[in-house]
């Protein structure tokens, strides 16, 4: 999943700055499950807005919403007779659920409530960690289904580094070195043969270094 | 693909030179200014002279702005001493390298140590955005191509003269898994690879267990390796690495030995000679590298008593 | 907040299993309790979420108690554990928007603590009045 969290609340009232009538809008998928854009976050940031306004000045209004997906259209548009009452969208998605929203609300400023993090998976109730930086050519078949892209701290393909100790990475000590867990899993399935070889430099022109990407299916195409 | 006969050389290296002739090698090291000023390298290269056959420029050590291991190595070879240049991947892309490996040798500078580099983190531009496009193995395949084949990485031709780098790596046999070690040593002897020189000694038991696993593969005959050496200045020094540097090794006998020191200075001196005579003993070991960080004036004393000099003179 | 108006309403989320018993109890045996104390019956402190309190100070309460089992004597074992570190995290929110964090408490009573209860209540309500009294001098 998308993992992302809520920015400071101060941020999020610089933005809107002006605007009488705010939407916020939560997306249902991501960043629902990682307890940062859902129905109820949508219902906790509305209320500190609110309650930040009293005793200002300023007429305030705070909607709520929440989609199943900020990032496709059908439900975007469900937001369609909401927009046109707000000042202002305060978007609980995922970067790519607020450029969707700035995208079909042109004439509404779209603000984001999150800062996106990673994609990663939650390693324990309440943590979430990096697990693919979405490279653009997956090397996990060669690396024990654990990702030297996103969780070695140098991106390194034929590690470890010399900073590995006690299974732990050189930046510091909460983070596992990716590479010690390629190395054992490798040697749990009995495959450590395979860090023999030296893996080749990356092309990352299938990565985001290429130029913003785009996939297509030929056949999808209307 | 890196065995090389005896006395044979690629280079205008004098470190390849010293180790082809089956010298015991001894390099030193150096930490570029964090300024512009030039005298600043001749001023700390003094303690070298005679001393080393060649001196490790740092490339951004630890993360910390400095000046560029490539100016500051032209700087030091214009005083006589022969500059190992070290070459991260932290901060620049393969274009970067490869126009710098060019200028480099255009320069008139031989020796290459090829690194991954501190994590950012460690420095005070911890915001900065790293490069790490390739690691220190496709370095290493990177500098050996441009040399033995005149190509580029890309694969291009390089047309007129090409980098001719005595080409080094390090390697840590004090991080884990230590099983690995030795695998990933081969990966990059391998990758062309010509000398090694190791994260700092204390711990010479583990040393000589890795030595031992490199001798089995065979190693010590395709590289030269050199072990690592830091001068302890005392005993919170040792503390504050054994603590503070990822893939450091320090035996709590030698924290209480330092700490028990009438003289720590002094005591420092000779446990890094003790160590230096250790290591000669173990097979395959070609010369040490010493790293008397901010502490140059004690190689000269370091190398003398451990009986390495004088240094061969073979220009 | 309206301004000059003076504010003592407090809001209890209390646990069934304890609190409730121990609130309930107080009021019947007349002990002294804040009057603008309205109770909500809650099955567990631990099923009060953030927005039930946000939207219970936005409705008007001056100030929100979470009352929840003792440490080790929730029903649902953790839910308490739960409800702290939640209310914790609340403190945290209301300072970031300038709202004064005192306003929610968390609090802990067993069934039969109809004294501490009531005490627990008066000195919250008190401490919410006082803060608002200096507010209404002030202005
Ligand atoms: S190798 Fe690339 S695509 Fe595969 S998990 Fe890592 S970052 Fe993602
Ligand atoms: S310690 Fe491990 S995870 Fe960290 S940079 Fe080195 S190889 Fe990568």
């Amino acid at each position: 999943m998308i993992v992302a969290e809520r920015k400071a609340i101060s941020d999020i009232l610089q933005m809107i700055e002006g605007a009488g009538r705010v939407l916020v809008v939560g997306c249902g998928t991501c960043v629902t499950v990682c307890l940062a854009g859902g129905e109820k976050e949508v219902a906790v940031c509305a209320s500190l807005l609110r309650l930040q306004n009293q005793g200002e000045d300023r007429d305030l209004t705070v909607a709520e919403a929440t989609i199943e997906r900020q990032c496709e259209w059908e439900f975007a548009r469900e937001l369609d007779e909401l927009v046109p009452d707000c000042d202002a969208i305060v978007s609980l998605a995922c970067g790519a659920g607020v450029q969707t929203l700035a995208a079909q609300f042109e004439d509404t400023p779209v603000f984001p409530g999150l800062n996106t993090q990673f994609i990663g998976i939650p390693e324990e109730q309440g943590v979430w960690t990096e697990h693919c930086l979405a490279c653009g050519e997956c090397v996990l078949d060669k690396t024990g289904g654990i990702c030297p892209i996103a969780r070695c701290a140098k991106t390194i393909l034929n590690g470890p580094c010399g900073g590995s100790q006690d299974g732990k990475c050189e930046i510091n000590p909460e983070t596992d070195c990716a590479w010690q867990l390629i190395f054992d899993r490798l040697k749990r399935l009995g495959r450590l043969h395979m860090l023999e070889e030296i893996e080749p430099p990356k092309n990352w022109s299938h990565s985001s270094d290429g130029g913003p990407r785009k996939v297509k299916r030929e056949d999808m195409i209307l | 693909m890196t065995e090389r006969p005896t006395g044979h050389t690629n280079t205008n290296s004098n470190l390849e030179r010293v180790l082809a002739a089956g010298e015991f090698a001894v390099c030193g090291e150096l930490g570029p200014p964090r300024s512009a000023d030039a005298e600043v390298i001749a001023d700390h290269a003094r303690h070298f002279h005679g001393y080393v056959d060649a001196v490790n420029i740092t490339d951004n050590q630890t993360a910390i702005v400095r000046m560029s291991s490539i100016a500051a190595g032209a700087l030091l070879r214009e005083v006589g001493l022969e500059p190992v240049i070290q070459m991260t991947c932290r901060d620049r892309n393969r274009l970067a390298q490869q126009a710098d490996l060019l200028g480099a040798a255009a320069m008139g500078l031989n020796t290459l140590l090829c690194l991954s580099g501190d994590h950012q983190v460690f420095g005070d531009e911890d915001t900065a955005r790293n490069v790490y496009d390739i690691d220190s193995m496709h370095l290493l395949q990177m500098v050996r191509k441009m040399r033995d084949d005149r190509q580029f990485m890309s694969g291009t031709d390089l047309e007129g003269a090409e980098p001719r780098f005595f080409v080094g790596a390090a390697a840590n046999p004090f991080a884990d898994p230590f099983e690995f070690r030795v695998v990933r040593l081969a990966k990059k002897v391998a990758a062309g690879a010509e000398f090694i020189q190791t994260q700092a000694v204390y711990d010479v038991d583990r040393f000589a267990r890795w030595m031992e696993a490199a001798r089995d593969m065979g190693l010590h005959e395709k590289v030269s390796i050199m072990a690592g050496l830091v001068p302890p200045k005392s005993a919170g020094a040792l503390r504050y690495m054994k603590n503070n540097v990822s893939g450091m090794r320090i035996p709590e006998e030698l924290i209480r030995r330092m700490s028990g020191a009438q003289d720590p200075k002094e005591e420092g001196i000779q446990i890094t000679v003790e160590i230096i005579q250790q290591v000669r003993e173990i097979e395959g070991v070609r010369g040490v590298h010493i790293m008397p960080i901010m502490w140059e004036s004690a190689l000269p004393e370091i190398v003398s008593r451990a009986g390495l000099t004088p240094r061969p003179d073979l220009s | 907040m309206t301004t000059g108006e003076l504010r003592t309403s407090v809001i209890a989320f209390c646990c069934e299993n304890s609190a409730l018993q121990a609130v309930e109890d107080a009021r019947h045996f007349g002990m002294t309790m804040p009057e603008c104390v309205q109770t909500i019956r809650v099955p567990c402190a631990g099923k009060v979420e953030e927005d039930h309190i946000l939207k219970a100070l936005e409705s008007g309460a001056a100030g929100v108690v979470l009352f929840a089992c003792h440490t080790e004597n929730c029903q649902y074992l953790q839910g308490n554990v739960r409800a702290e570190k939640r209310l914790t995290r609340l403190r945290g929110l209301l300072d970031e928007i300038g709202y004064p964090a005192d306003a929610v408490l968390y609090a802990s009573a067993a069934p039969a603590e109809a004294a501490r209860a009531a005490r627990i209540l008066r000195t919250f309500a008190d401490d919410l009045a006082s803060v608002d009294r200096e507010e209404a001098i002030e202005q």
